[in-house]
């Protein structure tokens, strides 16, 4: 884990540090870089808890949508999944719309952290169900058709 | 990037990394009934839908997202 001292005005810079990790990542032990494979999605099982997590507290929000985010999400999600890659987005009322894909009562809680955050880790085969999910947005479907035409 | 056990016993972390922390342990590798994962999410290990007795058990393929405790346990 780690703690960012970037906040509000530093979107350019949040953006620059997450594509950074993105290439640490897949040298950090385990090291493992996806496309090698010939199997993008289906990670081995002793890569696939690999995660980093980065809090930015200085990022000011209390409860609600988080546009700088939203923006960094949106640009950079496409970037990661053609590394088969995931980055997820956290903060107070985050929404997922497609992340409570058996609960609608419960999507607005799963993504509710204390902090914003930004996870990274390898896509896994049970990613299929959230990138492709009926309620996903159209970037994140037409993204993973993309980059994985053979999944959808 | 520092492990999540290292910073978890850093004497000096902040406020907000501990608040996070809690977070991920007491809420991310908990269960939660309004999830409804029981008979319909499919456990990674087993190929099969997670049971009512894995959640009964707070088993970890019907946390609220099955892959964390497995992580923090290996501490990657």
């Amino acid at each position: 884990m780690l703690e960012s001292p970037l906040g509000d005005a530093d979107a350019g810079a949040i953006e620059a540090l997450l594509l950074n990790q993105m290439e640490d990542f897949v040298s950090e032990a385990p090291p493992y870089d996806p496309m090698g494979t010939g199997s993008p999605v289906h990670a081995p099982a002793d890569v696939i808890y690999k995660t980093w997590m980065t809090i930015f507290p200085n990022v000011s929000h209390e409860r609600g949508r988080l546009p700088l985010f939203d923006g960094l999400h949106q640009a950079l999600k496409p970037r990661f999944m053609a590394r088969s890659m995931m980055i997820g987005q956290f903060y107070n009322g985050c929404p997922w719309e497609e992340g409570a894909i058996y609960s609608p009562d419960f999507k607005s809680v799963i993504l509710s952290s204390p902090t914003p955050t930004f996870a990274i880790r390898y896509m896994v085969a049970q990613d299929h169900i959230f990138n492709l999910h009926a309620e996903a947005a159209d970037w994140i479907k037409e993204a993973h058709r993309r980059y994985f035409p053979t999944d959808s | 990037m520092r492990r999540f056990s290292v910073v978890e016993a850093d004497d000096t972390r902040s406020d907000r990394m501990r608040v996070m922390q809690n977070w991920v342990r007491k809420f991310i590798c908990a269960v939660k009934p309004r999830q409804l994962v029981v008979n319909n999410r499919i456990d990674h290990m087993t190929n099969l839908p997670v049971t009512q007795q894995q959640f009964d058990d707070t088993d970890r393929a019907a946390h609220v997202c099955p892959f964390v405790q497995e992580s923090l346990d290996r501490d990657q």
